[in-house]
Parts: C-alpha cells; structure tokens; sequence
C-alpha cells in the first residue's frame, strides 16, 4: 500500500512539476510585460526554496543563513560584470561563475559549521551571513556599503533573465528529482531521521551532509548572479535575512524534504503575498501572519501532507 | 489500483487545472484598466513595512497630502481641460524583488502616467531602470546617491541634493561669515557615500581657494578616532568638515572635546541633524552644524505650490505630526512633478521629461532645477543646521534662515 502512494505521489509529482514547467515556458509568449515579471520573481523564489529544499529538507539541518550564498552569486556576477566585461559573451555566463563560487565558499566553511546540530547550526550560518556582509561592506573593490550598480554594463531585460531563471529552475528541478531518487537523496533523508543511526549503517555522513550543502550552494549562487544582473544593482541587501526567512517559509508551507513541496508551497507564498501586496498595502503583513499561523497549526507538515493523506484515504476506502 | 490511478489522474487534472486558473487570474487581473478621461495617474512604491518604514511611510504621506491639495485646489490644468489626480502604490516592503515586479505592473498594466521613486538609492537604482526602459518619467525622492544619475538614464529626475554638494552650503557659510579663514580639515567614513560627500567638499573648497589642510579617513564603524583627530590638532584648521553616519559623527565630537581640538566651525553630516546628536552629546551639541535636506523652521519664500508655513499647517492637521524632510520630500517630488506637467501641456512623458530641463522652482522644500543630461539634482541646497542651546535651528543658507549661526564656535 505504502508502496502504491508513493507511487501516485510520484505520478502527481511528476504531473505537476513538468505542468508548470511548461506554463512557466508559455508565460513567456503571453506578451504581457508584468506578467513575465510577475513569474520571474516567483521563479527567483522557487529556486531558491528548491535550493534550501536539498539542504534543509532533506537533511533537516535549518540553514538560516542561505542568502550568503544568493549574495556571493550576485557580487562574483558583478565583480566579474564591471572587472572583465560582457564583450561578446552573455552577462548571465557570468552568474554560472557565481555559483561556482559560492558553491566553493560553502565547501570552505561546510566542514566546520556541519559539525553543529539544530539550533547551533541555524546560529552559526546566520552569524556566517552577516560576517560575509559586513565584510563585503569594507570592501571598497566591490562598492562598500554602496554596492555595485551594473546599468552602465549590462542592460535592465526582464524577457533574458527570465531565460536564464527558467533554464536555472529546469536544472534546480532535475538535480532534486535526482537526488531524491538516487542512494545519496536516501542517505540524506536518514540522516534527518537519525544520524548516529545512519552513521553507524555506513553512511558517510559528513561527506553527505557536505555534498548537499555544496550543491544547493550552487543553485543559490546562480540565482544571486541572475537577479543581481536583473536589478542592475548589487548591495549588501542580498545577505538580508528577510530572504533566508522566505525561502524558510515557502518550504515548510509545501512539506520539505519533498519535490513537489517547493513547488506548492512557493506558489502559494508568492501568490498570497502578491495579491495581499497590491491589495491592502498596510494590512498584508497582518493577514498573512493569521494565513501562516492557521497553517502552522492544522497542516504542520505542510501541503503535501494533505495530499499525501488523501492518497492514504482512497486506498482505505 | 486501475481505480486509484484514475482518481489519480483526475487529480492530476485538478492540480494543473488549478495552477491554470491561478495564472489565467493573474493574466485576468492584470489586463490593463481604462483610463478615465481626465484622471492623471501617478503610481510608485513605497515601504510601508520592512527596513525603511518609517522613512517610507513620511514620504507616502507627502505625496498624499499633495493629492488631496492639487484635487481640492482645481486639479492640473492642460489646455482647456481640467485633470484630477489619483496615486496607485504598492508596499514594497523595502525589497528589490517587489520593485521589479510592481514598477512593471504600474507600467505595463496599471498604466501610470508617471512615476515617482522608492524611498532610497538601493531601491531606486532598480526603478531608475525599469523607468528608462520604458520611457517613463520617474521624480526621484529619498535617493540622493549621485551614481544613480550617472548610469546614463535620462528619464529619472532628482529632487534631492545629491550626495557630492552635501558639504557645500557650510563651506558657503564659512566663507561669507569669515573671508579670512583659510585652512579647512575634511575626515569621513570610509565608504562609498560619506567618500563622495568629501570628494565633493574637498573639490568645492579648492575651486574657492581654501587650503583643504587634511583629508583622510577613518575605517567604517570606528572605535577611535584620537589619532587622526591629534593629527589634525597639529594643522590648526578654521573648520573641521565631514562625517559619515551617526554613531561616529558622535564619536568624532566626543573626542575633539576630550582631545581639546578646536576649529571655528564643525559641520558634521547625517548625525548632527538627528534630534539623538543632542541627547548622545547634551550640552556638547551646542555650536554643531550639520546639513539637512529640509527642515520645519526654513524660511524659504516660494515661487510655485503652497509656502511653508501653509505645507506645515497642512501636514499636521492631517496627519498630526511635525513633518520631517522625508514628508516634504514627498509633497515636493509630487509638486515639482505638476509642475512639469504645466509647463509641457501635456502628458506625454518625453515632453514632460523635456519641460524639466526648463523648469527653475522656488518651492516650500528649496530651490529645483537638473542638470538637463542626467536629471542630476543641481540647484537645492542644502540647509544647514545649528544646535545653540539645545534646540536645532536652521542658520543656512540666509534666506532660509530662522537664526543667525554663532561663528566662530566658542572653544571647548
């Protein structure tokens, strides 16, 4: 039985997932300039909720302070904008580099900061963000507490970047179904239910926790790297917390450790708080608390832990 | 199992349905509403909620009370025709993701006539952008970084004085009230915009024949500045100028007092016209200057728009609070705006953009006029301020004056 709602969740997954894949493409065509930018926002998010999704998620390590890794992407994207140039070769080559590096930063200080559990390594990537903040900020090559601005070298295009985010969310959504089905997605997940278990069944668990860490590192970067090119402007605001928080929430809102969470719980994020935005601009923030808190409290495990029930319902029926 | 796959599938369909019609919603709400004939749209966002709040919500408030007194007041007037104002904004919850996607939708599907910016640089830099790819108009208030004006944009207008000419109006005072003094010290946080704050003072003093003695600066967030304040002790200025943020324009005077160094004026940025300078340095404040944007005693005699005293009286009987230059910048990004509008006869954005290389204003906030290729900011001064025994009064320039400045400030 188990074995059959995981199957109809992966069907369901799979149906979803390649069904907004190609709404996300046809927005594309719909001509309507703030509809694409409507989408590219939420996309920006559901990568990055796809991103803290192979940490967070599926290891249960709360990383609070991801955005370090969206604003290492953003100023290795406009450092390299402003310093080398985009003569010839498309500025959003550059926000791969990003990744990369970021990637490379979260290798340098994964080793230590995984050795933390719980509320010790939601405290230590904070502090890590912050730290690299306030570095950056007293650096004077990379603008100082004035940032970057980038309008003299690349220009403001919502219909490219919007490219590059989609591309950079196919990828997002393949390495998760990857993950989530290979042996290294199952070590992960054991991980989370218990670790000394799962050290002791042979799993390697520091290579595995650092691998995670490592490559939604990666996508994180990439996606600081697009949006510092899509705002022409890089700042020290890419490190806010408010942006480790969203990606949080999203998260949780859809089930974590899931493919299909992100998605849900993206969606429903973005929209809510869109629509609240633009319709009560002072009293948004009240009502999305009361949303969050109902939430919370009747669906903990998020979304996908309805439907995931009503899978159980029908087979019991 | 056939059955549950079926169910499945209807499922499926629901979910993807679902994900259609919220899309469809989306494409739905944001089909463009007709404009009613004789309403001029004004659209921008601002933060009501998140970081900049209490900046962002003074602003919304200015351009409000705008509103309210252009529509009371017969509206704008193009040709033979009267138009009524109405303000579409959005919270952007002082965050760059909400700016690209509200200043696209203000454009492209609530059709806006014109823009005014974000509350700060950051934000702004992003709208400036979205404006000039559009070719929207685009007043710029709460943003006085210059580098926004250099990124070759042509659509977006400066209300405030940019970072670079902070300074100017003490070095005007310096010399008018003293054509003797010579020797001037420039110190400042080291960062982008307390650096163009003395850039731009060191090269205004040296085109006015002052000896800039110092120039040097200190690290961002200091805990110690007696080495360098020894250092300029040993120089013997007239004037000691410059600055940063806060925390350290207190510093700055806490140990120019301990280390006895005197100069016949101090201007300091940022911190000295926040009402905490006078609580963080009690008596010690007395004598400080500092540039301000705007202040509620400027005596400014106006040429367009309401004078100051009506704004005022305005304001607080509205909103039931003494404005601070947050709030007349609002009001002022709205009314130069009008008169942009006036002066093109149309709503046409390049016209409009076109009638502000013209426009040369005397209003309640100060004087306007741009720099006709970046939309720089280039004829507002600066006030400048004076704490004399414990209240902030405006001494500078004269004709905005409420007080005559005490120089040369009295030694320690």
């Amino acid at each position: 039985m188990i074995k059959e709602i995981s199957y109809n969740l992966r069907n369901l997954t799979f149906l979803s997932t390649i069904g907004f894949l190609v709404i996300s493409v046809l927005i594309l065509f719909s001509g309507s300039q703030s509809l694409i930018a409507f989408f590219l926002t939420l996309l920006e998010l559901l990568i990055l909720t796809y991103s803290i999704n192979i940490i967070t998620g599926l290891t249960g390590y709360v990383d609070f302070g991801h955005a370090v890794f969206y604003g290492i992407g953003a100023y290795t994207a406009a450092f390299l904008i402003v310093n080398v140039g985009t003569a010839n070769i498309t500025p959003y080559l550059f926000s791969l580099i990003g990744g990369l590096a970021a990637a490379f930063f979260a290798l340098l200080i994964g080793a230590p900061v995984l050795r933390l559990k719980g509320a010790y390594f939601a405290i230590a990537t904070l502090s890590v963000s912050e730290a690299v903040k306030v570095i950056i900020s007293n650096i004077s090559a990379l603008g100082g507490s004035y940032g970057i601005p980038l309008a003299r070298y690349v220009s403001y295009d919502v219909v490219s970047a919007y490219l590059a985010m989609w591309l950079t969310l196919l990828f997002a959504v393949i390495l998760t179904i990857w993950i989530s089905n290979s042996k290294f997605g199952y070590g992960l997940r054991a991980i989370r239910e218990d670790e000394i278990a799962a050290n002791v069944m042979g799993i390697n668990t520091s290579l595995y926790k650092l691998i995670a860490y490592v490559l939604s590192a990666l996508v994180a970067g990439i996606v600081g790297g697009i949006s510092g090119i899509l705002y022409v402007y890089v700042s020290t605001e890419y490190f806010k917390v408010d942006i480790s928080v969203k990606m949080l929430v999203s998260m949780m809102l859809g089930g974590q450790g899931t493919i299909l969470g992100p998605l849900i719980g993206t969606l429903l994020y973005y929209v809510i708080q869109y629509t609240l935005v633009t319709s009560y601009p002072f009293l948004h923030l009240l009502i999305f608390g009361a949303i969050l808190i109902v939430v919370v409290l009747f669906i903990p495990e998020g979304l996908i832990g309805i439907i995931k029930r009503k899978f159980k319902q029908l087979k019991v029926r | 199992m056939n059955r549950a796959i079926s169910r499945l599938t209807g499922i499926s369909i629901i979910i993807i349905v679902i994900i259609a019609i919220i899309a469809a919603l989306f494409i739905f709400t944001m089909a463009p509403t007709p404009t009613a004939g004789g309403t001029i749209k004004i659209g921008f966002t601002t933060s009501v909620t998140g970081s900049l709040s209490v900046e962002g919500t003074r602003q919304l408030h200015g351009i409000q009370l705008w509103q309210e007194w252009v529509n009371s007041h017969g509206g704008i007037k193009i040709g033979n025709k009267i138009y009524n104002v109405s303000l579409l904004y959005y919270d952007d919850q002082s965050s760059k993701d909400n700016v690209v996607a509200l200043y696209e939708r203000l454009i492209t599907a609530d059709k806006v006539d014109f823009l005014i910016s974000p509350y700060s640089s950051g934000l702004t830099f992003t709208a400036a952008a979205i404006a000039e790819k559009y070719h929207k108009v685009m007043v710029a208030t709460g943003a006085a970084s210059d580098s926004i004006f250099q990124q070759g944009y042509k659509y977006t207008v400066q209300l405030y004085t940019p970072g670079s000419l902070y300074l100017k109006s003490t070095i005007d005072l310096l010399l008018a009230k003293d054509p003797t003094a010579k020797n001037i010290a420039i110190i400042y946080e080291d960062e982008i915009f307390a650096a163009s704050v003395a850039d731009g003072a060191k090269k205004y003093a040296e085109s006015k024949g002052l000896n800039v003695v110092y120039y040097d600066k200190y690290p961002s967030k200091p805990t110690d500045l007696s080495s360098l304040l020894t250092v300029i002790k040993s120089k013997n200025p007239d004037a000691i100028i410059g600055g940063g943020h806060f925390a350290d324009g207190v510093l700055l005077i806490k140990q120019a007092k301990q280390l006895n160094v005197n100069a016949k004026l101090f201007s300091i940025v940022v911190a000295a016209p926040e009402d905490k300078f006078r609580d963080a340095l009690g008596a010690d404040a007395n004598y400080i200057m500092g540039p301000s944007q705007w202040e509620p005693d400027v005596k400014y005699t106006v040429n367009y728009g309401p004078s100051v005293s009506e704004f005022i009286n305005m304001y607080v009987k509205r909103f039931n609070e003494t404005p601070t230059y947050h709030s007349a910048g609002g009001f002022a990004a709205a009314l130069v705006l009008q008169a942009a509008i006036e002066k093109a006869q149309s709503l046409d954005s390049d016209k409009v953009r076109e009638a502000f290389n013209s426009l040369d204003l005397k209003i309640f906030f100060g004087a306007f006029k741009i720099d006709p290729a970046t939309g720089l900011q280039i004829a507002h001064q600066m006030v400048l301020i004076q704490w004399q025994g414990g209240k902030k009064y405006t001494v500078w320039p004269t004709e905005a004056a409420s007080k005559e400045p005490i120089y040369p400030k009295p030694s320690w």
